[in-house]
């Protein structure tokens, strides 16, 4: 795979605070790679010396092959989408599209042409004479998105642009976004706080906290794989549970032994986190058939339609989250309840 | 549903305790009107009453040394063709000067603003009433200062009789007085202008650089058009008082500092209330006919959010 962006050791410092510290990643061409993590986890300072709004204290970025640590911003092949999207309020769609390619100084023929065929993309042909203040938050952000790509950049960065959307239009920029990426097949680097929005579009997910990389992966491997307890309650809720390892059994003070399926590089103490995630968690009066099963009380029940969420207490004092599909007024199971939750091994994942 | 014999009855009840809080309603409304007052009482006693009266003399007709309450437009048609033109050609005068200085200073207050904008920092503000401490100082010895510099016997002609050159005559030209009113006018300028600068988005800078522009090219497209509402205030600001400006051309114009203003003044110190009344009311049409314009263009909320 060609490789279109790359961080080389990159680190930022603020005065004495490290926004980034020591972040090595590769992005291929046409990939759709997330930097997910909570706030302030410097995943939008990486962003912006992608960019070249800020500037590495240590380290390299490589953008196409070439060195571009000390390349300001309008001399870089990328363009960022911004949070607040930042659209030219003086000028109308068709002026702010064109902008980038109007300082390109390309033919005026050939800015109409690209300025139509970017509108078409997002689905707003003939927006060109509108003012930015007539449109709506989501076409707002169509057009952002669109000014952007129409310079035809290497990479487009993404810094959080469905933030400020309600919840509804969010869904629906998800698809839309991951559309004109793979009709556009250019690269795209996103940044975000939200798990949803990152596993449904990335290709690959890099998961930062306190300015470092905790895991590069696919959405199933960093879901499925988590490689570490933040990780893994990060990314959809787990259900972790702290123990000692020794063939193929945890041992988990006050609850008993879950046999896990991976064969560990123990650490020294033998302390593990065994990670279950909560659909795989199955809920009844009486289970058969499973690896492990534990007895539990009802503590908190969510019915949310598809699926019921619910609370329940473990002896061990432990609350685990369990995700069931909602099966009919009769299953469900009320406060106080007596039940037995179950998993199977392959489901009972281990993190050192 | 109420039989209608009963909804008569209950309205015929609530038409008296109606009308009742009604007159309440309405002295309470009075009340609120009442707060208006000073400022009305004013406005009236101390603007439109004198302002009436000078109209009115605008109209009347000269005899000698007084007025005749005959009704003529003869003073309004006396500017245009009175000693030959001169008053159109001072009115033009005042104009031209008045837009060389809008011109002038917001020249020199725009950098000024953009540098404190952009590299102020903590500073700014401090920056901000620095510039802002000419104004500490009257008018009139404002403009008696530059006499220390450009005037005979001023700094500039003593350098360059110190260097042996022949001394330039500097004071009491048109030149004095325009240059005189620019400096006089930047530091105030730079106030609304800081201001419409600092409401722009920094991020629109970011995405202009993003999206390839230069600093230079930021600016022409960017800043520069986003500041046109300052520009706007600023042009109001300067531009209307300085059509009727007489202490300036008086003082450092001397005999080529002659406007309509002078004009004005001259009128009424001759007696001619009428035609000083008819030209000052030229002024004030003008200055309503450019305030008018400018409100349009920069919208009134903008324009009283800068003053």
């Amino acid at each position: 795979m060609k490789i279109d962006v790359e961080l080389k050791n990159v680190t930022k410092k603020f005065g004495d605070v490290v926004a980034v510290d020591d972040v090595s990643f590769w992005v291929g061409k046409g990939e759709f790679f997330s930097l997910l993590g909570p706030s302030g986890c410097g995943k939008t300072t990486t962003l912006r010396m992608i960019a070249g709004f800020e500037k590495p204290t240590e380290g390299e970025v490589y953008i196409g092959g070439e060195l571009m640590t000390d390349i300001p911003p309008f001399k870089r092949p990328t363009n960022l989408v911004f949070q607040h999207l930042a659209l030219f309020p003086h000028l109308n769609v068709y002026d702010n599209i064109s902008f980038g390619l109007k300082i390109k100084k390309l033919p005026k023929d050939e800015i109409k042409r690209k300025v139509e065929e970017v509108l078409n993309l997002v689905r707003l042909p003939g927006y060109e004479e509108r003012k930015i203040k007539e449109l709506s938050g989501g076409e707002q952000q169509r057009i952002a998105i669109v000014r952007a790509l129409v310079n035809e950049p290497t990479v487009l960065l993404l810094d959080e642009p469905l933030g400020p959307l309600d919840l509804k239009l969010r869904e629906e920029m998800v698809v839309e976004l991951k559309r004109i990426q793979r009709e556009v097949g250019t690269t795209f680097i996103y940044v975000t706080h939200d798990q949803g929005e990152a596993l449904t579009m990335s290709d690959r997910i890099a998961v930062m906290k306190d300015g470092r990389t905790l895991q590069i992966g696919t959405p199933m491997e960093i879901y499925e794989r988590p490689k570490s307890g933040f990780i893994a309650d990060f990314i959809g809720r787990s259900n972790l549970f702290e123990g000692s390892y020794a063939n193929g059994v945890v041992e988990v003070d006050g609850l008993g032994r879950i046999i896990v399926e991976t064969e560990p590089q123990v650490s020294e103490k033998g302390l593990v986190l065994v990670c279950t995630k909560p659909e795989k968690i199955s809920i009844g009066r009486t289970l058969k058939g499973l690896d492990n099963v534990f007895d539990g009380e009802v503590k908190e029940t969510y019915y949310q339609g598809q699926v019921t969420t619910y609370r329940v207490l473990l002896e061990n004092d432990s609350l685990i989250t369990v995700v069931a599909l909602s099966s009919g007024v009769k299953d469900i199971f009320r406060f106080g309840e007596k039940v037995e939750v179950g998993w199977n091994k392959e489901d009972a994942k281990l993190i050192i | 549903m109420k039989p209608n014999g009963k909804k008569l009855e209950l309205k015929e009840d609530t038409t008296i305790r109606e009308r009742v809080l009604n007159i309440f309603r309405k002295m309470k409304k009075l009340g609120y009107y009442w707060r208006l007052f000073p400022a009305v009482f004013w406005l009236v006693v101390f603007l439109a009453l004198p302002l009436s009266v000078m109209f009115i003399y605008s109209l009347w007709t000269k005899v000698g040394y007084d007025m005749i309450p005959t009704w003529t437009l003869q003073n309004y048609l006396d500017i245009f063709v009175r000693k030959e033109g001169l008053y159109l050609r001072l009115l033009l005068k005042s104009l031209g000067m008045s837009a060389a200085v809008t011109l002038g200073s917001i020249a020199l207050a725009y950098p000024v603003a953009y540098y404190i904008s952009t590299r102020g920092g903590k500073y700014k503000y401090v920056l901000l009433a620095l510039i802002m401490t000419p104004y500490l100082v009257s008018w009139v010895i404002l403009i008696l200062g530059w006499r220390m510099i450009i005037g005979h016997n001023g700094l500039v002609n003593i350098l360059l009789m110190g260097v042996g050159l022949e001394p330039v005559k500097l004071w009491k030209t048109w030149m004095a007085v325009i240059l005189v009113l620019i400096i006089s006018w930047a530091p105030w300028l730079v106030l609304p202008i800081f201001v419409s600068l600092e409401k722009i988005d920094r991020t629109l800078l970011e995405a202009g650089a993003d999206l390839g522009a230069s600093p230079s090219e930021n600016f022409r497209k960017i800043t520069l058009p986003l500041s046109v509402p300052g520009l706007l205030v600023a042009t109001f600001f300067v531009m209307i008082p300085t059509f009727g400006e007489f202490v300036a051309p008086v003082i450092a114009g001397g005999a080529s500092g002659a406007t309509i203003g002078t004009a004005i003044e001259e009128a009424f110190k001759r007696m001619n209330y009428p035609f000083g009344s008819a030209m000052s009311f030229l002024l004030v049409g003008i200055a309503l006919i450019t305030s008018f314009v400018l409100i349009r263009k920069t919208g009134l909320r903008t324009l009283m959010e800068s003053l």
